[in-house]
């Protein structure tokens, strides 16, 4: 009998520990909140935050020959403003992001608001549809695109087919307009979802309000949906435009020598150039100018949708 | 009535969803600066009564005029009225005064005059100062007046209100009942209220349609609905009744013999209550027009005897729930506290006496 008890003793002493971490668990809110914080908060600093620290510091080295000189300097970013070919590489990305962005939530918004307002059965159906794309990989996706852009693909021979054109048009595959389309598929359902769900929210009442005080289906759109879905928008826009300009193979494998992204330039410093500190620099600036850009698309946004509204 | 007397006129409305049929052959006029009540039980078709008045809706049959017009073919935007939806359908990304300035921009007002009219709505609605608040700010009560004074600011010629008290409390809805008859008064514009509360609409109305299954059951005064309901539907949902089967037994002239069994007793009614009914009828009567007594009144044609029941004290009124000698049909008396009390404390079992004048005694077709 003592022998059972003094091997219960610590086991029951464990099981009070236990019993008081446990209240304090479900009593302390903040404490709460950072336990359940804790797993996302560690992969984070560990696959981001370090990795960024790094690369801003990596960013202020010099690369001579195979070796880095680790004085710290604002060399690379020196060369970044003054050379025309980082600038104007710098420049194009922001604006064939934009351009893809801008033909995306063009395209999507009308999908996402048939879907909210029109489709009233088999919704999950319909949205299925919509990203069925992203059920295969990326790069199959964009290689889909040079069949039906290429010299002999599939739009080129569809329209000598019918007689509209004599010669392959070259000007569909490897430029500008190519990397926009393709981008601009790839990415649609980021912009099309959040649009989608910000319509779906709109309660119908406000709308027929809306009509009861006079107003017909276009001030209807403009001074009521348009304003309510803007959150929508501008997730979607920042969902798309953020991660295309950093894009690299998509100009790689569609694009041509004019439409060179600046993600292809920071491969090739961390690849064959070989210039690490030059490619953190690129990135960081990336960073940077896409913050920049998010931020004043934010502000006149806001502008906007009080200017429509009032 | 003149054309000019009227605001709305409903020709033979009917609505169909599907096989469902929401409204069968709706048929009444509203007059200028009425306050109009439908009142009916939820599936009635009153709201969609309203919605087609509103233009929201498209009547599968049937006409409606709007101050002579007919609006069959006018979308809800150029309907000249204006509606407070049920939920209230504030504008979430506007404030307060851009909720109610909403609907002027196409008059194309300068920026102050659009805002001396904003003021004057928000003191209209007693919330002065509240034009920066946004929706979520706001409690039920004052988004509900938020609604009145968005719709009420375009001086529409006729106000819907879809349900607009149901979601407040009983307090506030009492009070807001209240300012809503003094405004409606005070500003003239004839009012059209959808609710299925009887006491809402007997307390606002000069006159209420009573719906049920689609159909329009009833139109008239507050008064003419609970002293003279045309149906037993009609009865039964306007305030409390008591329904007593009877039997025409003769019919002489001008007045017909009527027994009524549950009473024993028989009364004469004028013939032409009787005109649309069979042999076969219901007697209503309420509960307040029945009187409690202790000992057997003087006047024996127009009493009975019965067993008390139950007496429920419901704070200015007190119920009694009285058991006639016949097959136990059970009677509501209803008298005001102040006079109860004179009765004195009586024991459910005891022998009672119920009195009532002839006059008390509705005649209604057993449908």
């Amino acid at each position: 009998m003592t022998v059972t008890s003094e091997l219960n003793a610590p086991a029951g002493a464990d099981k009070t520990a236990f019993a008081g971490l446990r209240r304090l668990f479900f009593q302390n809110e903040s404490l709460r909140g950072l336990v359940l914080l804790t797993p996302t908060l560690v992969i984070l600093s560990i696959t981001v935050i370090v990795p960024f620290l790094l690369m801003g510091a990596m960013s202020l080295w010099t690369q001579i020959g195979f070796d880095y000189t680790d004085d710290w300097s604002f060399r690379n970013y020196g060369i970044i403003l003054t050379e025309p070919l980082y600038t104007t590489l710098l420049l194009r990305s922001l604006g064939m992001s934009m351009a893809a962005t801008l033909v995306t939530v063009m395209l999507a918004y009308p999908m996402a608001y048939f879907l909210a307002f029109h489709v009233q059965k088999n919704k999950l159906i319909w949205l299925i549809i919509i990203t069925l794309p992203f059920w295969t990989s990326y790069l199959l996706r964009v290689f889909a695109w040079r069949v039906v852009l290429g010299y002999e693909g599939v739009i080129n021979t569809g329209l000598m087919e019918i007689g509209l054109i004599s010669e392959p048009l070259s000007f569909l595959l490897y430029s500008k307009s190519a990397v926009i389309i393709t981008l601009a598929h790839a990415w649609a359902a980021f912009a099309l979802l959040p649009i989608y769900v910000s319509l779906e929210k709109i309660d119908k009442s406000v709308l027929e309000a809306s009509a009861d005080l006079g107003e017909g289906p276009v001030m209807r759109f403009l001074r009521v949906i348009l304003p309510l879905s803007m959150p929508g928008v501008i997730a979607g826009t920042f969902l798309m435009f953020i991660p295309t300009v950093g894009d690299y193979v998509t100009a790689a494998l569609v694009g041509g020598p004019d439409s060179r992204m600046i993600g292809n330039l920071i491969e090739l410093q961390f690849g064959t150039v070989d210039n690490w500190p030059m490619g953190a620099a690129l990135a960081i600036t990336m960073i940077i100018s896409i913050t920049m850009v998010g931020l004043l698309f934010m502000v006149l946004s806001r502008l906007l949708k009080r200017w429509v509204a009032a | 009535m003149t054309q000019d007397e009227t605001m709305i006129s409903v020709r033979n409305i009917g609505k169909r969803f599907g096989s469902v049929v929401a409204v069968e052959d709706a048929c009444f006029d509203i007059r200028r600066g009425e306050f109009f009540s439908l009142l009916g039980a939820s599936g009635s078709g009153k709201t969609t009564v309203l919605r087609i008045m509103a233009g929201f809706e498209a009547a599968t049959s049937g006409a409606i005029f709007i101050d002579g017009r007919q609006m069959d073919a006018v979308p809800p935007h150029q309907r000249p009225v204006n509606m407070v939806f049920q939920n209230y359908a504030i504008f979430p990304h506007l404030n307060v005064a851009d909720n109610i300035g909403f609907g002027l921009r196409k008059l194309k007002l300068d920026p102050v005059e659009r805002r001396r009219r904003i003021d004057e709505m928000l003191e209209l609605i007693k919330l002065p100062g509240f034009g920066d608040r946004l929706a979520d700010q706001l409690s039920g009560g004052q988004r509900q007046r938020v609604a009145l004074a968005r719709a009420l600011v375009l001086q529409p010629k006729v106000l819907l209100l879809d349900e607009p008290l149901g979601a407040l409390d009983k307090q506030l809805r009492e009070q807001m009942q209240v300012e809503l008859r003094a405004l409606q008064r005070s500003i003239g514009v004839t009012f059209v209220l959808v609710t299925h509360d009887q006491e809402e609409a007997l307390t606002l109305s000069d006159r209420i349609a009573v719906m049920a299954d689609g159909r329009v059951l009833q139109v008239d005064t507050p008064a003419g609905l609970y002293e003279r309901p045309c149906s037993r539907q009609v009865a039964g949902f306007v305030g409390n009744m008591n329904f007593l089967p009877a039997r025409v037994v003769s019919q002489d002239g001008g007045s017909a013999r009527i027994d009524v069994p549950g009473l024993q007793t028989t009364c004469s009614i004028s013939a032409e209550r009787l005109a649309r009914f069979g042999s076969d009828i219901s007697l209503a009567i309420r509960p307040e027009r029945m009187t409690l007594h202790r000992e057997r009144p003087a006047d024996q044609a127009n009493s009975v005897s019965g067993v008390l029941h139950d007496r429920m004290y419901l704070g200015e009124r007190t119920q009694f729930q009285v058991a006639l000698d016949d097959r136990g049909t059970t009677i509501a008396v209803s008298s005001s506290t102040t006079v109860a009390e004179r009765l004195g404390s009586i024991d459910p079992g005891a022998q009672v006496w119920l009195s009532w004048s002839e006059e008390a005694l509705i005649p209604l077709g057993n449908d």
